[in-house]
């Protein structure tokens, strides 16, 4: 599909919007008809026929209508055009969150996530003016132009002449504007793009370059970058500017031919056709429709920008969303099972591999599981994982060997390529505690309550107590509700790990899996983390803890060790 | 308004050109004024002349000004709009040439503290907009208002030729009603524009953490409540640029209405002044299609007026003190800058070149202690290891050595000086720091090393390459050496862009070395071919190097590990 063919169907979706812009953008056109023509016949009654103004009251009175109605028009149209855009970028947009989220973490962890959110707003907030104003501008520019020409034949078809001659030369223009412009619009786009990405570039490169002292040579080739460019672009743009002048000039001419045209017609210097027939009211109708003949397609011309930006950001889009589908299909099928209907939560999903087991064991079993990931194939095979209810269930083996798939595994988020993994209950909740922890920009209260948002402020606060989160909280400003995160204040590795903890405490979820929890600790968290799982041990969850750390390997009832990416057993001598 | 003063102190220089391109827009809406006005006297009049011609009555009319003057305007017109939009936008892309170079040198200036938030904010996402929109300020936001004003008063004095009383009513009417809509414009451009840039900024939050989160939101089954929420922020994003959008349309549409009504109230007025045998009907028709004329000139106005609200936030914005002000700078140092002022010692080449911490506490975010009372000497040509989790305070503790971070309480001593006496430049310049974030800048291979060292000759990055294992890759590049990475080249992995960030510092003659997780990204034969170059390289310098785990470091003399803050045996 071409990014023109994306933008057009991602347009369906509001095609009754975008008709009814056009539609008032078509009304305003006739209204501008109807008052050209209104007033070039009240000049020509009061100069001409001598009527005195009384007399022309009620046509006077039609005008100032025409008149007042003229902006009412404006206005729909804009409303109409603009919630048009509205919803096309509120479907595409919430039809990519849907494609990044069944893509998974798996999925998503090739991707930066930065840019993956700017394309989410940015690229799709680009999209807005070729909606909102090229569309139904579009539709005006093929049917007001028409009518006028249709107009002025009826009042004098030389002077339509003078218009329509013009006409095959519209589609000519429209080439001109169209190929030519186009090209050159794009080039001057991703010179644009480019210089700005050098600049930026250089800004986020900032450190290097005071290291290496090379601040001011930076700076040099900066503002020489931009004088290359500006000379480059004046090239590119005096050319560019040549179509619209073309416009422009057939829009001046036109008004200046039409306009000595009629007058030599009205002073009888003119013999043939319908030039004798010429009035005050035709002629200043004519000459005040020949203006308004060519400034739909001005407009149009002006807003050829908003489609050159639309196709731009559409060709990003559609990549990511070519993306997502492979991705989706290889990867993450559990994904697309369990989040096959957007925004339902795993609460209510419960995939086929998961169930429940039919001997009514209580605990976690992973029976002859091999597990792979994109790109890197077969990564572990588990011939058998037990975990029971109060158990510890500790797996070690260097960083890289497969740990955190497993979790990723074991957690429902990653679907086997062979084997089968039997959950303690239908409760497909699960307690996630990764490495380094997700801390949202979001107060710490609610990022405590981010697993559970049903969590009353008691059990959160009780939680937070027991995860050593209020020992820190009470010194910061706000409390719990102190802005945590990207946008807040810093939180420390170990002070993360905590703020993760409450949360596993105030969730229900019967399985929590921890990744190198104690990674990154001070001896004080990391207390708080070894009693923490202790404690939800005794609340009868099953734990299962990925670490190669010896502190949790006393507290822990089973261990598994990865060797030659296998899982097997660690049984204590 | 004062955000934008030292923008529109740019201008200055370009007064001149300023003052043409200004005439050249005045030139082209008189024109457009001319000429509709010139037709329509000139078409009334030849049929008053033709009607009396008819009638046997004996008239005259010059035909040959009127349709000289009308072929005239018609060219200007074109001609005129052609020049101005080139002759302006040159002077666009000149302001935007000065604009990106005083922005870069005021980020240049920022701690580095701060320029680590600038990387991570939303600033830098909006960076170019920003400079864009400062350097439309003149052509887009203040040249408008004043051709619009300059143009009123053009058709005013035509108004003028049939009636002084309807010319200055009509010349009020239109000022007050441009100045009213444009500064409707301004004024809730600007609390449209915060607004719309707050809901810009919380949604792209969300929808980060909805991304960056999405392992433990789907694991804890509460994703669709989060998810709510960032279609709510969509929600509120979009209401408020239609808000924007519908306020601007509006303020047009009831723009063109109210010219649309003084030039029917001029019509009627001039009409009814002809019946009175006040004026003739040439000049009765030329009256209000001057002002119909004004439409182009006068229906910018809400859109500069909006203009200038976005430049007056994007000048805020940028206003580089806001930067250093955000939430998240409990971290850094308090005002910290680069250089030392007058106490600064200079570091020489030839001085000792011994590190030494000394009960180093470095405080973060929530008072937690990253480093704790750490103690630590790295004695000359000593070669230190230090593994840690990532986290755990690694890379505070580079960013201390290189005097980019200043404790909380004791002190770091480079060559027996505490780093934060010493001059910024010189300390740098005998300091080889691989930092942990890889800065590859889009250029070539060539150039991205020589960022370190310009004048390093060809046979001596070849040698460089290849102790790197880079030497294969580099010579099966299309141009070489000189082939083109980053943003728009060919594209390297981030090995590859790891080991040039090294080349860079090898390139350097330090002695003092600080090299941040200097194998992160490497498969095991190319990270311990990369071990032997840098331990060659190391000899007879002091080092520390620091890495997630043994493994990823390459063979040092000593090795620690870094936990809860403080050094312990490993």
């Amino acid at each position: 599909m071409t990014p023109a063919a994306w933008l057009a169907r991602e347009g369906r979706a509001v095609t009754h919007r975008l008709r009814l812009a056009a539609l008032y953008g078509v009304i305003e056109g006739l209204l501008i008809i109807t008052q050209a023509g209104l007033i070039a016949w009240l000049v020509h009654r009061v100069v001409m026929a001598g009527a005195s103004l009384n007399a022309m009251l009620a046509p006077a009175m039609i005008l100032v209508l025409v008149v007042l109605l003229r902006p009412v028009a404006q206005i729909l149209r804009a409303r109409a055009s603009i919630e048009a855009s509205s919803r096309v970028r509120q479907r595409v947009r919430s039809r990519l969150i849907d494609h990044a989220e069944s893509l998974g973490p798996a999925g998503l962890a090739a991707r930066d996530t930065g840019e993956t959110a700017s394309q989410l707003t940015e690229q799709i907030s680009a999209l807005d003016g070729y909606y909102s104003r090229y569309r139904p501008q579009m539709t005006v520019a093929a049917v007001i132009p028409l009518v006028i020409a249709i107009t002025a034949f009826t009042q004098d078809w030389i002077a339509a002449v003078f218009l329509v001659v013009s006409a095959p030369l519209i589609p000519l223009f429209m080439a001109l504007v169209g190929m030519g412009a186009e090209r050159l619009n794009r080039d001057q786009f991703e010179s644009v793009a480019r210089l700005s990405g050098q600049f930026l570039d250089r800004v986020r490169g900032l450190t290097t370059l005071r290291l290496f002292g090379r601040v001011q040579d930076a700076t040099d080739g900066i503002l020489a970058g931009s004088d290359e460019y500006r000379q480059r672009s004046m090239r590119v743009l005096r050319v560019a500017f040549l179509s619209s002048a073309v416009l422009e000039f057939f829009a001046s001419v036109a008004i200046a031919v039409i306009a000595i045209y009629i007058g030599f017609g009205l002073l009888g210097y003119i013999e043939f056709g319908p030039a004798p027939e010429l009035t005050l009211f035709s002629g200043l109708f004519v000459l005040l429709l020949a203006p308004e003949f060519f400034q739909p397609l001005r407009t149009l011309a002006q807003h050829y920008h908003d489609r050159a930006t639309a196709l731009g950001a559409a060709e990003l889009l559609m990549g990511f969303e070519a993306e997502a589908e492979t991705e989706a299909e290889d990867g993450g099928r559990t994904e697309a099972e369990a989040q096959s209907a957007p925004g339902e939560t795993l609460r209510q999903a419960a995939p086929a591999a998961t169930a429940r087991t039919p001997d009514g064991h209580q605990g976690l079993r992973a029976i002859d599981l091999k597990l792979e990931r994109p790109g890197r194939g077969i990564v572990l095979e588990v011939a058998e994982l037990v975990a029971d209810p109060g158990e510890r269930v500790l797996i070690e083996g260097p960083s890289g060997t497969g740990k955190t798939t497993l979790l990723l595994a074991l957690a429902g988020l990653l679907s086997p390529a062979t084997g089968e993994i039997r959950r303690p209950s239908t409760d497909q909740r699960t307690g996630w505690l990764g490495a380094p922890p997700f801390i949202a920009s979001a107060t710490l209260r609610e990022n405590i309550r981010l697993g559970y948002p049903d969590a009353s402020d008691d059990a959160l606060e009780a939680a937070a107590n027991r995860a050593g989160v209020i020992e820190f909280a009470e010194r910061l400003p706000a409390g719990l509700d102190t802005g945590v995160g990207e946008r807040g204040v810093g939180l420390s590795g170990g002070q993360a790990q905590r703020v993760a903890l409450a949360r596993a405490f105030v969730s229900p979820a019967p399985l929590i899996l921890l990744d190198e929890p104690t990674a990154a600790l001070d001896a004080e968290t990391e207390r708080y983390v070894v009693d923490g799982l202790g404690a939800l041990a005794a609340e009868g969850r099953i734990i299962v803890i990925a670490s190669h750390d010896r502190a949790l390997r006393d507290s822990a009832e089973r261990r598994y060790r990865i060797r030659h990416a296998r899982l097997e057993p660690v049984v204590d001598a | 308004m004062h955000e934008l003063r030292p923008y529109l102190s740019m201008l200055r220089p370009y007064r001149g050109r300023l003052l043409i391109g200004g005439a050249l827009m005045l030139v082209t809406a008189a024109s457009g004024i001319g000429l509709l006005a010139l037709s329509g006297w000139f078409i009334t009049a030849t049929a008053v002349t033709g009607a009396l011609l008819a009638a046997g009555v004996a008239a005259r009319l010059d035909i040959y000004v009127p349709g000289g003057g009308i072929r005239t305007f018609a060219v200007t017109r074109t001609v005129a709009r052609y020049f101005e939009r080139v002759f302006n936008h040159d002077v666009v892309l000149r302001l935007l040439r000065d604009l990106r170079g005083q922005t870069f040198s005021r980020l240049a200036n920022l701690s580095p503290s701060a320029l680590g938030q600038l990387r991570s904010g939303e600033l830098l996402n909006r960076l170019t907009t920003d400079i864009d929109r400062l350097d439309g300020l003149y052509l887009r936001g203040l040249a408008p208002p004043v051709v619009a004003g300059l143009a009123i008063l053009i058709t005013v004095a035509l108004l003028a030729i049939g009636s002084v009383t309807v010319a200055s009513i009509a010349g009020l009417t239109l000022i007050t009603a441009g100045a009213l809509i444009g500064l409707r414009a301004w004024f809730s451009g600007q609390a449209l524009t915060r607004r719309l840039a707050s809901a810009n900024a919380n949604l792209r939050a969300q929808l980060v953490d909805h991304l960056r989160g999405l392992t433990e939101l789907k694991a804890f089954g509460s994703v669709g409540y989060h998810r709510e929420r960032v279609d709510g922020l969509d929600e509120e994003e979009r209401a408020d640029e239609n808000r924007l959008a519908t306020g601007i349309a509006t303020g047009e549409a009831i723009l063109h209405g109210t010219l649309q009504l003084v030039a029917v109230g001029v019509l009627l007025a001039a009409l009814s002044l002809f019946a009175a045998d006040r004026i003739n009907g040439a000049v009765a028709v030329m009256m209000p299609l001057a002002v119909l004329a004004l439409l182009e000139p006068l229906g910018v106005l809400p859109g500069s007026g909006l203009h200038l609200a976005r430049a007056r936030a994007s000048a805020k914005r940028l206003d580089t003190g806001e930067i250093g002000r955000t939430p998240s700078s409990h971290t850094t140092q308090p005002g910290h800058g680069d250089g030392h002022g007058d106490q600064s010692i200079e570091a020489t080449p030839g001085q000792a070149s011994d590190i030494r911490f000394e009960s180093v506490t470095v405080r973060r975010g929530a008072g937690a202690r990253v480093l704790d009372e750490l103690n630590l000497a790295v004695s000359e040509g000593e070669h230190l290891g230090i593994v840690g989790a990532s986290g755990c305070g690694k890379s505070s503790l580079a960013d201390l050595v290189a005097g980019w971070l200043v404790p909380d309480t004791g002190r770091v001593l480079a060559g027996g000086k505490p780093v934060g006496m010493l001059d910024a430049a010189s300390h740098l310049a005998r300091l080889g720091y691989l930092t942990q974030q890889t800065d590859l800048f889009s250029g070539t291979i060539a150039g991205n090393l020589r960022v370190a060292c310009p004048d390093a000759s060809e046979a001596r990055l070849w040698s460089l390459l290849e102790a790197l294992a880079l030497d294969e890759f580099v010579a099966s590049c299309p141009d070489g050496m000189h082939t083109w990475i980053g943003e728009s080249g060919l594209e390297v992995s981030g090995g590859q862009a790891r080991r040039l960030a090294l080349g860079r510092v090898m390139l350097r003659d330090a002695t003092i070395v600080v090299l941040d997780e200097p194998l992160s990204g490497l498969d095991e034969a190319t990270a311990a071919h990369v071990s032997v170059a840098i331990e060659r390289w190391l000899t007879g310098r002091t080092a520390i190097v620091l890495g997630h785990e043994p493994s990823a470091i390459p063979s040092v003399d000593r090795m620690l590990q870094l936990r809860t803050g403080r050094l312990v045996p490993i």
